[in-house]
């Protein structure tokens, strides 16, 4: 049996996993969970690279003792190479480093946003390419083609603001606090999602682009032109976020499904952060059934970053026969290549 | 501190051209640039232009999330920089922003770089952008210090 240890340290969370050559999850710690937070102490969110260095060992260690092994259990060491911020790369990238040359371990680079595209495999192992998958987060918007596992098309991505940014910065501005994806579809649950009429930016221009800077000002323009007794009234605000996570969802929903009727693909994998939001989910579930396709979503645990999504992919990569080595660097902008 | 620009905008197009505008007039190599101005007012969409401006091909997004994104041209590099997600002094200083200020050859834009304008010692030009109408925007532009013009 193989043991994989995969780190991600790309953006905020320090993750560390370890999972088996079969898909099995031994442990998936992330540093923002509750679970984490009672062992540490209480955190409060920082947004900056020296956390990592803070957190990180208690996150391995955690990782270790959840899936019982010790480091000398480790085979394989898989690490976020990009993108992302790179300070905290660095910290991630450093810690994998170590790791893998006290205990003399291959040591493999993984890209995040395939990392995103292996959560699936974790959870549906059978799942086989081809397929589409959209992966939305705070940091990320876009539409790749999966021709295989290794071989990705680029088809669309944001031009400005990523959809999960949209979320957190209206959010913040209409005081409903953070992160604002999972504020704005409670909120929105049960409320007037018609009330007001929101474009998502680029809706019909025949690209598999997305523009969400747009129906963010749109949303704010909205607000402010509301009468100080309405800016108080919840059910009003709660009717504007619901509009908004419509229009966000609508346009989410038909690109994907534009693109796999572009590709003639009869697949859809959703991954990334938003892929928890339950509109997205329902929606694109009941355009999925309508049409006859499948719509695979990773449990709430995978969607978001962690650690077992690296070490699926670096798993994959290891077995292909490829190594990195110890000068590997981190590399914020790091673009999604295939490999075959 | 002097004004050496103040425009209305009235539409995206608009303020794109004017940042292309003020970084073909204004911006040289070790320049640092301020944005400031009220969410969705239009910040990204000036850097659009300035970028285009310093001769950056590749489509600027927002740095909101990724809080630095770095567009090279040559042996030029522009620091698109964003403060909205920061708090503490701390976190700016974190990001090693004091390293992309110490590339003569870069220009350094921060959106949002208002919330720690006392991390910055002048001189550096300061962009305030402001709702008008609709689309209208207001566009004014500072130099603090020593600004080659
Ligand atoms: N005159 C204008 N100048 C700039 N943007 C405008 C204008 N009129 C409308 N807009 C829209 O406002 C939005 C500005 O978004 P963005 O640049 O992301 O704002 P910020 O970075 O300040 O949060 C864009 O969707 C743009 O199309
Ligand atoms: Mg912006």
């Amino acid at each position: 049996m193989i043991h994989v240890l995969g780190i991600d340290t790309s953006c905020d969370d320090s993750c560390v996993a370890i999972i088996n050559d079969e898909h099995k999850i031994l442990s998936n710690v992330v540093s923002s969970q509750t679970e984490f937070h009672r062992h540490f102490g209480g955190i409060v969110p920082e947004v900056a690279s020296r956390k990592h260095l803070e957190y990180l060992p208690s996150v391995l260690d955690q990782a270790l003792k959840d899936a019982h092994l010790t480091l000398r259990d480790v085979d394989l060491v898989t690490v976020t190479q990009g993108p992302g911020l790179l300070g905290s790369l660095l910290l991630g990238m450093c810690l994998a480093k170590t790791i893998a040359l006290v205990g003399d371990k291959p040591l493999l680079g993984v890209n995040h946003l395939e990392g995103h595209l292996f959560a699936i495999r974790l959870e549906y192992p059978e799942i086989q390419p081809p397929f589409v998958a959209l992966i939305v987060s705070g940091g990320h918007t876009e539409i790749i083609a999966v021709e295989d596992w290794g071989k990705y098309y680029l088809l669309g991505s944001t031009r400005d603001d990523a959809a999960g940014e949209a979320y957190d910065k209206i959010s913040k501005f209409l005081n409903l606090g953070y992160p604002g994806g999972p504020i704005i579809d409670h909120l929105s649950e049960g409320a007037q999602s018609n009330r007001f009429h929101f474009s998502a930016g680029l809706e019909d221009d025949g690209t598999l682009d997305f523009s969400f800077s747009g129906l963010k000002t749109a949303v704010v323009r909205c607000y402010s032109r509301l009468g100080e007794e309405e800016k108080k009234d919840k059910e009003l605000i709660r009717d504007l976020v619901a509009s908004f996570q419509e229009s966000a969802v609508r346009v989410l929903v038909n690109k994907t499904f534009r693109a796999l009727e572009m590709k003639g693909f009869s697949q859809i994998v959703v991954g990334g952060g938003v892929a928890a939001n339950r509109h997205l989910r329902r929606k694109m579930k009941e355009e999925g059934e309508k049409r006859g396709v499948r719509v695979f979503f990773p449990s709430l645990s995978l969607c978001t970053d962690n650690g077992a999504m690296i070490a699926a992919c670096g798993l994959f990569h290891w077995k292909k026969g490829e190594r990195d080595s110890w000068d590997m660097e981190p590399d914020p902008r790091l673009p999604l290549v295939s490999t075959e | 501190m002097k004004i050496i620009a103040r425009w209305q905008s009235k539409s995206e197009e608009e303020t794109q051209k004017r940042g292309e505008e003020l970084a073909k007039k204004f911006f040289h190599p070790g320049d640092l640039v301020i944005v400031a101005g009220e969410l969705g007012v239009g910040k990204t969409q000036l850097v659009k232009g300035i970028a285009r401006g310093l001769g950056i091909e590749e489509e600027i997004k927002s740095p909101s999330f990724s809080l630095v994104n770095e567009y090279k041209k040559g042996d030029f590099t522009l620091y698109h920089l964003d403060f909205y997600r920061l708090e503490k002094e701390e976190e700016v200083i974190d990001l090693g922003w004091e390293e992309y200020q110490e590339d003569e050859k870069g220009i350094v834009i921060v959106e949002w770089g208002d919330k720690f304008s006392s991390l910055f010692p002048p001189p550096f030009f300061w962009v305030h952008l402001s709702y008008g109408g609709e689309e209208i925007r207001y566009i004014e532009v500072f130099c603090y210090d020593s600004c080659s013009g």
